[in-house]
């Protein structure tokens, strides 16, 4: 799939007709709470200093955690994140994938996604 | 959300999965009046769970799976670090929970936090931004923390 024209890429399979972005719209038109959500979430939701969060999960579990990042994401940079992630959890917990993509992988490139989930369940 | 979507749908022949709408996102109304931190998204995901016919968290290989992408793996490992019994394995994919503070720039700053904008001039002008239609990123190193949200809701992060 070409990865440089998300506009046109389709929602999901079983709605062929719908992107990202038309989605998007909609909820702006139709959606009065969406930017209600959207201001708060900038606000107040985990987007940074969670590192809190990161000790509890290393010391309320032992599993690895996988972490799957797009190489030309220009919001969560990969070796900014695996460092960190890293170092909160122990460089043994965590399983570091890189794709080459942008930020919207999971859409762009769900294959190689699904496949190192895959991966990562097997193991 | 969108990603979820197309992901779970390769997903789909083999595994039962919950898709999640975040609050005020798709068909889910917004809780406007409560801050939306890990507790708020947290008690989602645990509404959501309730909601389902089947278990999710019971039997000998109790538990689930839990994805979460870009503000989704902020939460999902929120969520997995209170309630880590129920969470068979964490899968983070472009998370969002600790971005380095230097990405977030002043103008953000004052414009979301100080309060010294009024609520409503900043709903308004929110909207019409997202409105606009897709927001570009820049390079890497003028990106704003805010541009994060731009970047999911618009389904667009392009250098």
């Amino acid at each position: 799939m070409d990865s440089s024209n998300t506009g046109f890429m389709p929602l999901s399979q079983k709605r062929p007709d719908i992107t990202v972005v038309q989605a998007v719209q909609w909820q702006l038109r139709n959606h009065d709470g969406f930017v209600h959500s959207f201001l708060s979430s900038i606000r107040f939701a985990p987007i940074t200093a969670q590192q809190e969060n990161w000790r509890r999960l290393k010391a309320a579990r032992d599993d690895e955690v996988l972490l799957i990042t797009g190489t030309r994401d220009p919001i969560i940079f990969p070796s900014e994140v695996r460092e960190d992630a890293e170092e909160l959890l122990g460089k043994d917990r965590v399983v570091f994938v890189e794709l080459d993509s942008t930020h919207d992988f999971p859409i762009t490139d769900s294959r190689d996604v699904v496949s190192a989930i895959f991966m990562f369940w097997k193991s | 959300m969108a990603a979820r979507r197309c992901l779970c749908s390769s997903l789909q022949t083999f595994y039962l999965r919950i898709l999640q709408d975040l609050w005020g996102r798709g068909y889910t109304d917004s809780c406007a009046d409560l801050k939306h931190d890990d507790r708020l998204y947290s008690s989602e995901i645990l509404i959501v769970l309730a909601s389902s016919k089947l278990s999710w968290i019971g039997g000998p290989d109790g538990g689930f799976d839990l994805i979460g992408y870009s503000l989704g793996g902020g939460i999902a490992t929120a969520f997995a670090s209170y309630f880590s019994s129920m969470v068979r394995s964490l899968i983070l994919l472009a998370p969002s929970g600790i971005i380095r503070p230097e990405h977030m720039n002043a103008h953000s700053r004052v414009l979301y936090y100080t309060g010294l904008v009024p609520e409503s001039f900043l709903l308004w002008i929110c909207k019409k931004r997202l409105l606009a239609g897709p927001m570009y990123a820049k390079e890497n190193k003028e990106i704003d923390i805010t541009d994060a949200f731009n970047a999911e809701v618009q389904g667009d992060g392009h250098p």
